[in-house]
């Protein structure tokens, strides 16, 4: 199995809270992204720190939602990856 | 129409920015998509086809050095400009096709890519004072090249990579620039240097915009 990159695992973790409509609970994105708690945390860290997500706290309750500057990354993302296929780059 | 070597320079000339520009246009799109992802190989690509640009934007303004000594207009320095040229020409094509080559071919990762990468270097600087050497690399290198576009058209059965697959076939003859030294078959590299980058920026764009 070949391992997944930085770009690649916050690219699972985006379009995880973009298919779940914007906003999910850190346990179901625990179980989509396929990562440990532990990397998840850093991961989440690092995301909130960029802007790309927005960590709400709702009825005791943990809510990870994506930015605008998120959605925008995706889709730039997702050109990236399209052009990467395209052109046969890794 | 008669061909003087003014018209096949100045035609040269055109075709050659316009292919530089092409190429300026997929490195721009490989650095976007290098800024966003962080991978190296998009980096890779992206100075490759910028090192093809420069290449082609010195050959381009050498072509104008050609048709002013052409029209016998004195204070050319032809012998040292030609060198100067052909140095750059050479040296930048080289170092963007071995870009490419290291963008789309794992080579950097084992200890025999590294010897491969050291091999190549060598053969860069070898081929800068010898121009048949530098015609056999280029064409080994776009041969290579073709293979990873060809092995992806048949495991993907994908249309772009047959696009590319064609363009790098097209780059190829336009590089065995001994066939074409025939004053009307001076025309047909260039037009196929334009063709080959034509296909490429178009495939990239349209990747790109998808």
């Amino acid at each position: 199995m070949v391992r997944r990159s930085k770009t690649d695992i916050i690219w699972d973790m985006l379009v995880a809270i973009q298919l779940a409509g914007g906003s999910i609970k850190p346990t179901r994105l625990l179980y989509k992204s396929n990562l440990s708690y532990n990397k998840m945390k850093e991961y989440l860290a690092e995301l909130d720190e960029s802007d790309l997500i927005n960590i709400q706290i709702k009825d005791e309750r943990k809510h990870i939602s994506i930015t605008d500057k998120g959605h925008f990354y995706v889709s730039e993302l997702r050109k990236a990856r399209n052009f990467a296929r395209t052109v046969g780059l890794r | 129409m008669h061909l003087t070597t003014e018209v096949i320079f100045s035609f040269n000339f055109i075709i050659n920015i316009l292919v530089s520009f092409m190429a300026l246009t997929v490195a721009y799109y490989s650095y976007r998509a290098h800024k966003i992802a962080g991978t190296y190989d998009f980096g890779y690509f992206s100075l490759g086809f910028l090192s093809l640009s420069t290449a082609f934007i010195v050959n381009a303004f050498s072509m104008i050095i050609w048709a002013m000594t052409a029209s016998h207009i004195p204070g050319t320095l032809t012998g040292y400009t030609y060198f100067a040229s052909t140095l750059l020409f050479r040296f930048f094509m080289m170092l963007g096709l071995i870009l490419i080559l290291f963008a789309t071919k794992n080579l950097s990762q084992d200890l025999k890519g590294r010897l491969t990468i050291y091999l190549f270097m060598l053969v860069i600087v070898l081929s800068l004072t010898s121009g048949f050497l530098f015609y056999i690399t280029s064409v080994i290198l776009l041969l290579v090249i073709a293979e990873h576009y060809f092995v992806r058209t048949l495991k993907k059965k994908n249309n772009m990579s047959l696009y590319l697959l064609i363009a790098m076939i097209l780059l190829l003859f336009g590089i065995v620039r001994f066939f074409f030294i025939i004053p009307y078959f001076c025309m047909i590299q260039p037009m196929l240097f334009f063709i080959s980058f034509l296909i490429v920026g178009i495939v990239v764009i349209k990747s790109y915009k998808q």
